[in-house]
């Protein structure tokens, strides 16, 4: 049971971490959440779309890559609505996250 | 390119309109039905078993059973569902004169539990959602398959016709004008589980296989379906003797086949889930151990070992041929039967998502009419009736079905019609009624009806609680966590339907006004 919670968790946190790096990664976001006018930073969108991968792992190892395959997509669907309706009602929820990809 | 575009476009928006209403339908009983059986609990109180019963080794099977098997005599099948998780109780299913009929035994005392019958979730939601309960010439099931072809149509010119698929991934601008807002929503509800909506249509499709290409059965197999389904499922019809015979004990069968398949498979996972018997109580009987539903695979493999019902000898063993596998995982994708709390609620979520799609899609489109000042045309004023109808209607009926079920006493009749099909009269009774109410009042009935959703959904809960009193504490410690989180979504739901009709209830304007005030204003003496 707490290997369940503990795995899912962290699948759910990698999700979430990569859907937000991919959202900060796309200039009208970026604009949004760091409320300047400079590009977004290209390391944001290779650790987005890593951290997305990343997910799967938890998922492969609790079940196996059958029920991961169905799991992870889903996951991944959670956190992009997430993700989507932070940037449209608190955008500054997203600001900690792009700050760490913001170039000197 | 740009022509082929607009040609997509015009499909999407063409097929769109004319299957949305019923594919809404199709996706909500759907959704639904991801929790069909703890539905069931919440609607037939008698089957309110805590899991926890199921865990324990049940008695003796042969004593559970000896008396409905005794009242049941020698049918030519009898379904016998071995108790799980979602299910704790020991179900029986047999023909009775055409009409199915399923009882439900209490595992450890063997007692039958009775109590107010009702369609519930395996008996009317399950069945909306691929048949919409129409039989007459299978016209149920050409409807439904004709909609899934119909989505992934809808899905695939979706696709081609949004331009920066990438660059509006997570694009929802709920400040901009409602109908920018709209098309952002339809467009992110499609696009972050795509990979879902077009994997249920098409497994969809795939189960129905036999009734959409028959001939797939009749080349090879000469159109012998029987001897199709002998060799793809294992089955076989048995003949009576026409003598009574003493039968030989489940209990002994049961382990017999547990053991050889444990031999086969040391990690436990292929267990017996259903046991056919076949003429019980002839000379000729049959008993077919099963496993059907496997609790950690997808493919919903069947495998068979049946004894002679007399002896107990084994006459033979099954296992699906390859091509039947593959047919039955991607099946299981799309029936869900495995044990998987996590993955079960992702695919509820799933199921929500597509239904917010297909009733944005109708919204936007709506939204597309009133922009461009089409003004009060009669297909505008039906095509909104008929959304609102399609959407807020049927969730507003489905909640008058659960009311009707807690209100309704056990033997309740009228004209003819007993408690279970009094129950779907309701529903259909209030779909019509929502419709009704569309019609009259266009926009403005958004957020009325959402209003009635909150008021269906906390009087479901509260009626759950004041007739059985397993309200979610109380479920929560008798071990019915099904029926605990039936109510705490009702709950959930009561508050997101009054927040949407907080939201809808500021806006009208001159364009949903109802077409009796328009035609009033316009028109000083009415037509009447």
């Amino acid at each position: 049971m707490i290997s369940s919670i503990v795995c899912f968790a962290l699948a759910l946190a990698f999700a979430l971490a990569g859907c937000a790096a991919l959202a900060v990664s796309q200039i009208r976001n970026w604009r949004k959440v760091m409320g300047t006018a400079a590009a977004a930073p290209k390391s944001a969108r290779r650790t987005g779309w890593a951290l997305s991968i990343a997910a799967l792992i938890p998922c492969v190892i609790h079940d196996g890559v059958a029920f991961a395959m169905l799991v992870w997509p889903l996951m991944l669907a959670v956190a992009a609505l997430a993700i989507a309706m932070a940037l449209a009602y608190h955008p500054r929820i997203l600001t900690p996250i792009a700050a760490r990809f913001r170039q000197p | 390119m740009e022509a082929f575009r607009r040609s997509m476009s015009g499909l999407h928006t063409w097929a769109g309109v004319v299957c949305s209403a019923l594919l809404f339908a199709m996706f909500w009983m759907g959704t639904l039905s991801v929790f069909d059986r703890e539905i069931d609990q919440w609607m037939k109180p008698q089957l309110r078993l805590s899991p926890d019963v199921a865990a324990d080794a049940p008695a003796s099977l042969d004593r559970t059973l000896q008396p409905l098997l005794a009242e049941l005599g020698d049918r030519s099948a009898l379904y016998i569902y071995l108790p799980k998780e979602r299910e704790p109780t020991l179900r029986v299913g047999y023909d009775d004169a055409e009409t199915w009929t399923v009882r439900h035994l209490d595992p450890a005392t063997g007692a039958e539990l009775t109590g107010p019958d009702s369609l519930a979730g395996t008996g009317f939601i399950f069945p909306f959602h691929f048949s919409f309960h129409i039989s007459w010439v299978g016209l149920g099931y050409w409807i439904a398959g004709f909609l899934a072809m119909a989505m992934l149509a809808l899905l695939a010119s979706g696709i081609i016709i949004h331009r920066k698929i990438f660059a509006e991934f997570f694009t929802f601008r709920p400040d901009r004008k409602a109908r920018r807002a709209t098309l952002d929503l339809h467009n992110m509800t499609s696009l972050v589980a795509l990979p879902f909506h077009v994997m249920l249509p098409l497994t969809g499709l795939f189960i129905f296989f036999s009734i959409y290409l028959p001939w797939s059965i009749a080349l090879p197999f000469g159109g012998d379906t029987e001897a199709f389904f002998d060799e793809m499922y294992g089955t076989k019809t048995v003949e009576a003797a026409g003598e009574t015979a003493p039968m030989a004990s489940l209990d002994t069968m049961l382990a017999i086949a547990e053991a050889r398949w444990r031999a086969r498979d040391p990690d436990g996972t292929v267990r017996p889930d259903v046991i056919e018997l076949h003429r019980w109580g002839d000379a000729n009987a049959r008993v077919s151990v099963q496993q059907v539903f496997p609790a950690r695979a997808i493919a919903m493999r069947r495998q068979t070992i049946t004894f002679d019902g007399v002896t107990g000898a084994i006459l033979s063993e099954y296992t699906a041929p390859p091509v039947r596998t593959a047919h039955a995982w991607l099946a299981g994708l799309h029936f869900i039967q495995f044990d998987h709390w996590v993955l079960r609620w992702l695919y509820f979520f799933g199921g929500l998502t597509g239904c917010a799609m297909i009733a944005t899609g109708l919204l936007f489109w709506l939204r597309s009419r009133v922009s461009r000042r089409r003004g009060a045309d009669a297909r505008f004023w039906a095509m909104q009736a008929t959304t609102v109808a399609s959407v807020t209607g049927i969730i507003l009926a489905t909640g008058a079905f659960l009311v009707a079920n807690r209100l309704l006493p056990e033997d309740a009749s009228f004209l003819g019609e007993d408690r279970a099909a009094l129950e779907v009269w309701v529903f259909a009774m209030t779909w019509v009624a929502a419709l009704q109410h569309a019609v009259l009042r266009q926009a403005a009935a958004w957020g009325e009806q959402c209003w009635v959703i909150a008021g269906f959904a906390l009087a479901a809960a509260c009626l759950n609680a004041a007739t059985t009193g397993d309200h979610p504490l109380a479920a929560g410690a008798a071990g019915l966590w099904s029926v605990a989180s039936l109510d705490l979504a009702l709950l959930a739901t009561a508050v997101v339907a009054g927040l949407a009709a907080r939201r809808m209830g500021g806006s009208t304007s001159r364009h949903t006004r109802s077409p009796t005030v328009a035609v009033a204003n316009t028109n000083p003496e009415p037509a009447e």
